[in-house]
């Protein structure tokens, strides 16, 4: 049977190698593997992201590529929300260093998760969040990765179909699977 | 430069106007059926989970275009902003030859005799606009017979003591049960309720040189790739082309339907596939965009005998503006309920239309259409977080696990619920655009309500351990299922079109969609536009006397 995903296969190759090097936060990369995030947002979101799907026995949110997804969405169909992300993951940053002296992708992962909830429900210092609405930005993140973890893989989200085999989609996702006759 | 003139210019090609378009070329009408969005093939349906009809996360499939056709929404504070397609604020409707037809769910259901007659049934209801069609159940039924045997239906009604009367079955027998189906109608029956096999406009068994449904699980809210979901633009639509009487041009987006110093239409104006502008001119103009854009074009019509556009010398276009409040109950098993079979909603009950002690109408129940993933991570129960470790064990848990069960309240009608065009925005033609507002009336959230509940109750005694209902909202209604903003009546004084669907004050005009319905029933509405479609022209076919309509 031919793989609908083909094509969407070769471009995941060609970034699958990017956002594994994301997952291990710290590592060197090349320059310019995103299409709009920088190298240190691209951490601090997968960061958050996999606190929104954290990794279990099953991918969590960055390694299933969901940080890939939100790039390629800030780069095209959602280039207006790029300043959200660009001044939310600032302020997460601030945020994170005002409480905890690091970084958000430094703190262990019960800390992002408290400080998440925070964000979340706007009770953070509004100096550092300036231009920018906590909760807003904080929804947008959630809906975004529930997107990228639980949406098509074609869209640079979703690699290897993490989330469609987790949940127990029968692969490939899209075919008839009764072909009996109508009941006379 | 005027093209050559037709006798009927058809604007838009979902379930009304594409119905029309065959009905009168078939008659030897010369038609032309002009369509805003694109012509679709099922072999480029690419079912894509976050850009599709249902779930419109990074945009639409079928139209309309994102950039090109936003509008303006006012909330309930009476702040306004600038909506697009994707966003649920717009109301959108599918916008492509077939339109909605192409990519609904396909569920076929008649109203039932007490639809159209809401308020001799139910009486005034305080802040409404509650009012009886001025035609009958009586007088559709040969038309909704007529819908079910030429688009083709599948499903068994015979069950479903509370349905008008019928004269002949449909004219394809149901799917085979689903695991869903075998949970539920036990359930219902231990209940006292009737459950039935829920019509669908889908072919069951090969007809009409097309095949048989495959089951595929992602169903409503994308096109067909076998073609087995019938919708006007694989059967009315290819059927008046093969007339030679018919032309469709799509990507034809009308600006006006232009009218002589008589007070009758010429034809209409509009930009065709390279932004130019034409003019059609035709003996007849029959307007069925669907109950948002239909408004927005009789809005946009004005001229010095109808300076506030056509139909509205009462100030009636564009109000009533209703779809449906959906509501029902989420039911999460302890068992696998998922067989991965489609299309996915197959059956219904009936027992809650009508006869709701203390309420002025209900709705239909059935089983919701199968859920994608991403869907299904918004619809936590209570006390589920929406995020974290928690979410995600819920997702891998119930996904299998899981049936959700609505349907559609009908709905009293609201004057303030309305389209008008925006004083400031135009779309990419520089013709303004539409501007919602209002909101729905604090009844239909309560017959909504109620409607949850009863599903509920039904999860609960299929063996759901946890049920959780999805309760109706105070938001302007309109969506897929819009209807109402040119109703129809026999006085002109309160209401936009006669029984036939003429508009009352210019004889060569008409509005064949869903905006004619006075009351929109408790079901998807599909199969009654269709119906009130074939009506409507079959009507028009008998005054025509070539050139012109008689008296």
């Amino acid at each position: 049977m031919d793989d609908p995903y083909a094509v969407g296969r070769r471009d995941f190759l060609k970034v699958g190698a990017t956002a594994a090097a994301v997952t291990a936060v710290g590592c060197a990369g090349a320059p310019g593997r995103w299409r709009a995030l920088g190298e240190a947002e691209a951490k601090t979101l997968a960061a958050a992201c996999d606190r929104i799907v954290p990794p279990d026995a099953d991918p969590g949110a960055a390694q299933a590529g969901v940080v890939d997804f939100i790039d390629r969405q800030l780069a095209g169909g959602q280039r207006d929300r790029r300043e959200i992300y660009r001044q939310g993951l600032e302020a997460l940053n601030k945020t994170a260093r005002r409480r905890h002296g690091a970084p958000f992708a430094d703190l262990a992962p019960d800390v992002q998760t408290e400080l998440l909830q925070e964000v979340e429900h706007a009770r953070v210092d509004a100096a550092d969040w300036v231009g920018v609405e906590p909760a807003a930005f904080f929804a947008l993140l959630v809906d975004h990765t529930m997107m990228g973890f639980y949406g098509d893989p074609r869209h640079g989200g979703n690699r290897g179909r993490a989330s469609w085999k987790m949940v127990g989609l029968p692969d490939p996702p899209i075919r008839g699977r009764l072909h009996e006759p109508a009941k006379s | 430069m005027a093209l050559p003139r037709v006798n009927a210019v058809v604007v838009g090609s979902g379930a009304g106007g594409g119905v029309v378009a065959c009905v009168l070329a078939e008659a030897g009408l010369s038609v032309v059926l002009l369509e805003r969005g694109r012509w679709h093939s099922p072999f480029e349906e690419r079912k894509d989970d976050l850009v599709n009809q249902r779930n419109s996360s990074l945009g639409v499939a079928y139209g309309p275009d994102e950039e090109k056709n936003p509008r303006v929404f006012v909330d309930l504070e009476g702040h306004e902003r600038v909506v697009r397609p994707r966003q649920g604020e717009y109301s959108p409707n599918a916008a492509c030859v077939g339109g909605g037809t192409v990519s609904y769910g396909g569920q076929a259901w008649r109203f039932m005799p007490q639809d159209f007659r809401m308020r001799s049934t139910y009486g005034d209801v305080a802040g409404g606009t509650l009012e009886d069609w001025p035609i009958g159940y009586d007088d559709m039924e040969p038309y909704y017979e007529k819908a079910e045997y030429e688009i083709g239906v599948c499903g068994d009604v015979e069950a479903n003591p509370f349905k008008g009367p019928r004269r002949k079955p449909l004219p394809m027998p149901p799917m085979s049960p689903t695991r869903e189906y075998e949970i539920l109608k036990p359930a219902a029956l231990r209940l006292g309720l009737h459950p039935f096999d829920l019509p669908l406009l889908i072919n069951s068994v090969p007809r009409d040189g097309r095949s048989a449904c495959m089951r595929i699980r992602w169903c409503v809210g994308f096109g067909c790739e076998t073609g087995a979901k019938n919708g006007t633009h694989n059967t009315m639509i290819p059927r008046a082309l093969a007339t030679a009487h018919c032309v469709v041009r799509a990507r034809s987006v009308v600006k006006e339907v232009e009218v002589d110093e008589r007070g009758l239409a010429t034809g209409v104006a509009y930009f065709d596939e390279d932004d130019r502008l034409q003019v059609q001119p035709a003996d007849l103009v029959i307007v069925s965009g669907g109950a948002t854009e239909s408004a927005r074009l009789l809005l946009l019509s004005r001229s010095r005998l109808f300076p506030n556009g056509l139909g509205n010398r009462y100030d009636w276009v564009g109000r009533n503006l209703q779809g449906h409040t959906y509501t029902g109950a989420f039911g999460l098993f302890e068992q696998d309920t998922y067989d991965d079979v489609g299309p996915g909603a197959c059956i219904a009950i009936s027992d809650y239309n009508h006869g709701n002690k203390g309420l002025a109408g209900g709705g239909m129940l059935a089983n919701e259409f199968i859920r994608l993933p991403i869907q299904f991570a918004s619809w936590t129960p209570p006390g589920t977080p929406r995020w974290g470790q928690a979410h995600k064990d819920f997702m891998r848990r119930y996904y299998r696990r899981h049936i959700t069960v609505v349907g559609p309240t009908q709905e009293i009608p609201l004057w303030d619920a309305r389209v008008q065009l925006d004083p400031k925005v135009k779309d990419h033609w520089g013709i303004p655009v539409l501007r919602l507002s209002g909101s729905r009336h604090a009844h239909s959230i309560e017959i909504g309500n109620h409607q949850a509940a009863r599903a509920a109750e039904w999860l609960r005694e299929a063996g759901a351990s946890v049920v959780y209902e999805r309760r109706a909202g105070p938001g302007l209604s309109g969506h897929q299922h819009q209807a109402g903003t040119c109703r129809m009546g026999n006085d002109p004084k309160t209401s936009v079109v006669d029984r036939d669907c003429r508009v009352h004050d210019i004889p060569n005009v008409f509005v064949i969609d869903a905006s004619v319905h006075v009351t929109n029933g408790g079901f998807n509405p599909a199969l009654t536009i269709m119906a009130n479609a074939f009506r409507a022209s079959e009507q028009i076919v008998k005054n025509w006397k070539g050139g012109g309509l008689k008296g």
